[in-house]
Formats: structure tokens, C-alpha cells, sequence
């Protein structure tokens, strides 16, 4: 355990260290989500909801709600996905090759990348949604109480995610095509800016795929439903037997990654 | 020890025919390859181009799985147990890739540290040497692209050793480097060789490298190992001979010359050269005729200046060989 804690703190650090190097990133990294959030929001706010049949947004509160807790679980799990991006330059430099040369727990590598994304890119927002909502809802103790759980389901669900996509990448480097499949589809069917309770049947089945629809389910349904654990009880099981499945579906393409490209001989191409 | 028996590695290349049909090619890289890499030797693998030299040392590294051969280590079986061996062997590969270059050296080592488990204050202490060793004190703290050529080359070495490994494997270490960082080069291998008893297996394209630092070679050609030899065993195998040059009195040549071309030519079969101008005569002959040669010499009281004997180079002898269709293992 102490080695895959050494590891996961190793890839923390020079995930920081190559990504933070220009202190103006800690800045970006806040931006970029809050640019995205208001668009969203200022596309909403003209609109007539109730006409609409969306009787959830019955407030101008309400809708910057939603979008904020939206958002911050987007950039968290859509930041990983540019993490696993990196990979490929990993690849090309040779650096991937050395480290798969090392005796290091590969399950441990592909979790600490993702989890040093998540922490890096997601606490200045994270704060700023806490702002948003207290700023908007006073010091509920609904906020204050589950804010830092969500917070935190948030972040392990999306290191989980990253996991997998890491392990992904490592496939091959022609990987523009999961990024697109991630991207879009991700912010659409995961009701990210909509309830997928609109959603028709078709398009709910898909949402069921990633993991951040439940986590959003929960986190909405704690900070702004104030439903209680024990109703969204359904969404917590359904959540970690998802988790489980993604994280036994990342140890056997681990495996299988491995496997391939000691095969083949392509872990990179120069 | 490491050894590899019978070694065999095919690739499968796709070929694409159109926009819709692709064909699978099977390409033999490296057949029926064996080789050991004993603890405090350095072992050199050379050959041109595409004869196989990476994928061998990438087999042997443990990234590339043979399709068929053995690689042992100390009795373990690293086919099937990479991992052990993993924790015993590290890399090193010339140019400027396998770091990141936006981390400082000292960041490097303890991420690339990190990956081995090494404890905390064994790293630390371990960085410090390396660091020292590598001559990058001054420049510790400096993010790697700042870097020359040469303290990119010596940090990966650093790298290399920051597990203390028990084999080393050099993947032309000193591809595209200055002569002064060659020869620094050249005294971190002799230098952990000998101090600290560390295999090495080294790939190189320079003969005068492999001459220079190792104790046996392996010349690979179309992924099969054509020669093996100690250096001087590989020179005796060719027909290259040694130069030796006499200086010495233009008088004294002008009068004896003839003498002397006739004797040599009856005694050793070859006739010596005569340059009036820098006062010298040469002959290309084998190591053990020189013997001979200076008799005659001496016989006809030729008044020596001075003796210069250029050995046979494991260049020429490989270059001889490489065309010669006799050269079998």
C-alpha cells in the first residue's frame, strides 16, 4: 500500500509540476469553467421555462444552481479526459516507455495521473461554486454540510473515470476519437446543462453510461432538492456498482494494454 | 547473470492496400539469438542498421515480449516474470527524449525514483550523488529544456542509475554528442563498471566505442548474430594487418633500400614502402612478423628514429568482415 501511495503522490506532483510551471495556469484553470457557465447561464435566461414544460427552473436562483453544480462536475471529469490527452505526448517523447520499464504499479499510474487532475484543476472552481451557492442561498445547512461530501464524491468518481480513460489512451496514440466521443456526448447526455429528465428514452440510456449523470443526480438532489441520503439511496448504488464496473473494466485493459503493445512493440513511435 | 537463448522476435505490419483492404505482413526482426550479460562486463551489440539491435535490448529489457527464446535471470525466468527483472535493470537511450523536459533535474530523478519505491531518504541521498556524479549541480534546479545536448544525455544517465540497477541497457548512449561528451560519457560506463560491479549491454554504431569499453561484442546482421568475440578475438578473425612505420636516415635509406625490399619481400612475402621525403619505410604485415621485420632491418644496420606500429582497428576488421561471405559465428 505505502509504495501505491508513493506512486500516486509522485504523479500528483510532476502533474503539478508540469502543468503549474506558469503560475497564470491557476487562473485558466478557473476561467475556462467560469466563461462556460455563464454562457450557459445568459443562453437560459431569456428563455420561458414554464412555457417550455421545464417546471424545474422556476427561478432565475434556481437555473445558476443547476448550472454551477453542472459545471463543476463537467470540468472535473472533462479535465481528465485532456489529461489522458497528455498521454500521447508521453508516448512520443519516450517517457511512457521508461516508465512502463520501471516496476511500478501500473493501477496506481493510471489512478495518480488521473487524481493530480482532478485536485489541480478543480479546487479554484470548486471554491467558487461554494461562493455561488452561498451567495445565492445564504448558509443553508444543506450547503454547508453536503457541499464538501459532493465535493468529494465528485472528485473519486471522476479519478475513477480518469483511470479508465488513461488506460484508454494507452492503447494507442491516434486518440481523437475517444476525445470526441467524450467531449460533446458527455456535456449533452450527462444533463450537465439540462435535466435528463427531458431526456427521450433513447438519450436517457446513453446518460446511464457516464458516471458524472448520477453523480449530478445526487449532488443537485442534496444542494438543491434537499432530498435526503436515504431517497437518493438508488442513485448512490447504481453510482458505485457503475464504479465498479469501470474500475474492473480498467484493470483488465491494464492488462491488456500491456500485454498488446509488449506484443507489438508500440508503446512509442520515433 | 542475464542470459537469453534462442531468441526470436516477428512483428506483424499492417500494410494498407486501399482505402478499405489492409494486409498483415509477418517481418522477422531478430532469430535464434542467444547472449549473456555477466555482472561488471560490458557487453557490446552492434550491427547496421535494422539488424536488430533495439528490439533485442528491448526484449532483454523486458518492454518487448519474444516470440519465442528464453531470457534468464540469476535462474528466474523474465519471460514470464518481467517484473522481477524490472526491478533489477534500467535504460538508457541516446538523444534527448525519456525526460520531461519541463521538470528540473532534480524533479526528474525523484518522479523516475519514485516509480522504483525507493524510500524517501535513500532518494534524497541517492539525487545528491547522481547529481554530483553527472556534473549538474550548478544546474539542478533548472527546468531540462534550458539544457545543452550534453547535460540532457548526462541527466539520463542519472536516470539510469537512480535504482542502482544491477544491469544497464544502453541504447547508443552517445548518439549525436561532442567529443569531450563522449569521453565523459565513456568514464560514467568504465566508472560504474568497475566500482560498482554493474552489467552493461551497449548498442552503438561507433567501432571505436565498442573497441574502447567492452570486454565481449555480439555483431548482429539481418537479426542474427553473425560474429561474437572478445574485440581482439574479432580482429584476429579478419585478415586486417598491422602498419609499422620506421623512421629513419635518407642517406642511409637512399644506399640500403634495395637491400632491404628484397630481404622483406623473401623473409615475409610482402614488399615495404619507402616515403624519401618524410624518411620512412612502411609495411602492412601481421602482429607477429614485426619480429622479423625489424631483424632485417637491424641486419643491414639501418639507424632507427623511431618505431610506430598502427594495431589493426575493430572497424576494419568488421568492415572486412562484413563483406567477406566466410564470416560465420
Amino acid at each position: 500500500m505505502r509504495e501505491v501511495i508513493q506512486i500516486i503522490k509522485a504523479e500528483i506532483v510532476k502533474s503539478h509540476q508540469i502543468n503549474f510551471g506558469d503560475k497564470r495556469n491557476y487562473f485558466i484553470v478557473l476561467l475556462w469553467p467560469i466563461l462556460l457557465f455563464f454562457t450557459a447561464y445568459y443562453s437560459y435566461k431569456p428563455l420561458s421555462f414554464s412555457e417550455a414544460g421545464w417546471s424545474i427552473f422556476e427561478s432565475k436562483e434556481v437555473i445558476i444552481k443547476f448550472l454551477i453544480i453542472g459545471y463543476l462536475a463537467y470540468n472535473c471529469f472533462f479535465s481528465l479526459v485532456r489529461n489522458a490527452l497528455f498521454m500521447r505526448n508521453e508516448r512520443e517523447e519516450g517517457v511512457l516507455e521508461i516508465i512502463f520499464l520501471s516496476p511500478a504499479k501500473r493501477f496506481a499510474l493510471m489512478y495518480g495521473r488521473a487524481l493530480g487532475t482532478v485536485i489541480q484543476n478543480v479546487w479554484m472552481f470548486g471554491v467558487f461554486t461554494a461562493f455561488i451557492l452561498v451567495y445565492i442561498g445564504g448558509f443553508e445547512k444543506s450547503t454547508l454540510l453536503f457541499f464538501p461530501l459532493v465535493f468529494l464524491l465528485i472528485c473519486i468518481s471522476a479519478g475513477i473515470w480518469g483511470g479508465l480513460l488513461n488506460t484508454l489512451f494507452l492503447f494507442s496514440r491516434d486518440t481523437l476519437v475517444i476525445f470526441y466521443l467524450l467531449d460533446e456526448p458527455m456535456l449533452l447526455f450527462s444533463g450537465v446543462k439540462m435535466p435528463t429528465a427531458i431526456f427521450p428514452f433513447w438519450a436517457k440510456v446513453i446518460s446511464f453510461i457516464f458516471p458524472i449523470t448520477y453523480v449530478l443526480y445526487i449532488a443537485r438532489g442534496t444542494l438543491m432538492s434537499t432530498e435526503t441520503l436515504y431517497e437518493l439511496r438508488g442513485a448512490f448504488v447504481a453510482l458505485v456498482l457503475l464504479l465498479c464496473i469501470i474500475i474492473f473494466t480498467t484493470s483488465q485493459l491494464l492488462r491488456l494494454a500491456e500485454a498488446h503493445y509488449r506484443k507489438s512493440g508500440n508503446i512509442n513511435f520515433y | 547473470m542475464l542470459e537469453a537463448v534462442n531468441l526470436s522476435k516477428t512483428y506483424r505490419f499492417a500494410e494498407r492496400k486501399s482505402f478499405f483492404k489492409t494486409n498483415h505482413r509477418d517481418i522477422c526482426a531478430v532469430e535464434d539469438i542467444s547472449l549473456k550479460i555477466e555482472e561488471g562486463k560490458i557487453i557490446g551489440l552492434l550491427g547496421v542498421n535494422g539488424a536488430g539491435k533495439t528490439t533485442t535490448i528491448k526484449m532483454l529489457s523486458t518492454l518487448i515480449e519474444p516470440t519465442s527464446g528464453q531470457i534468464t535471470f540469476n535462474g528466474i525466468d523474465c519471460v514470464k516474470n518481467p517484473f522481477e527483472l524490472k526491478k533489477r535493470i534500467n535504460m538508457i537511450a541516446g538523444g534527448e527524449r525519456n525526460l520531461y523536459w519541463r521538470l528540473s533535474a532534480v524533479e526528474n530523478l525523484e518522479y523516475f525514483g519514485a516509480l522504483y519505491h525507493i524510500p524517501k531518504a535513500v532518494l534524497k541521498e541517492r539525487i545528491k550523488d547522481l547529481i554530483e556524479m553527472t556534473d549538474l549541480k550548478e544546474y539542478e534546479k533548472a527546468p531540462v529544456e534550458t539544457y545543452s545536448k550534453g547535460m540532457k544525455q548526462r541527466l539520463q544517465f542519472a536516470r539510469g542509475l537512480i535504482n542502482d540497477p544491477s544491469l544497464l541497457f544502453l541504447d547508443e548512449p552517445t548518439l549525436g554528442l561532442d567529443v569531450p561528451i563522449v569521453a565523459q560519457m565513456h568514464h560514467y560506463i568504465e566508472k560504474i563498471v568497475k566500482e560498482q560491479n554493474k552489467g552493461i549491454l551497449i548498442t552503438t554504431h561507433y567501432m571505436a566505442e565498442a573497441e574502447k569499453l567492452c570486454d565481449y561484442i555480439y555483431i548482429l546482421n539481418k537479426g542474427k548474430v553473425n560474429i561474437e568475440g572478445t574485440p581482439s578475438e574479432i580482429i584476429n578473425l579478419s585478415d586486417i594487418n598491422s602498419t609499422v612505420t620506421i623512421t629513419t636516415n635518407k642517406e642511409v635509406l637512399q644506399k640500403k633500400w634495395v637491400h632491404i625490399e628484397t630481404e622483406s619481400y623473401r623473409k615475409l612475402g610482402v614488399k615495404p614502402e619507402v616515403d624519401e621525403q618524410k624518411q620512412a619505410i612502411s609495411i602492412h604485415i601481421k602482429k607477429e612478423q614485426i619480429a622479423t621485420f625489424l631483424q632485417v632491418l637491424i641486419a643491414y644496420d639501418l639507424v632507427i628514429h623511431g618505431v610506430e606500429i598502427g594495431d589493426p582497428k575493430l572497424e576494419d576488421a568488421i568492415l572486412q568482415m562484413s563483406g567477406d561471405v566466410r564470416c560465420e559465428k
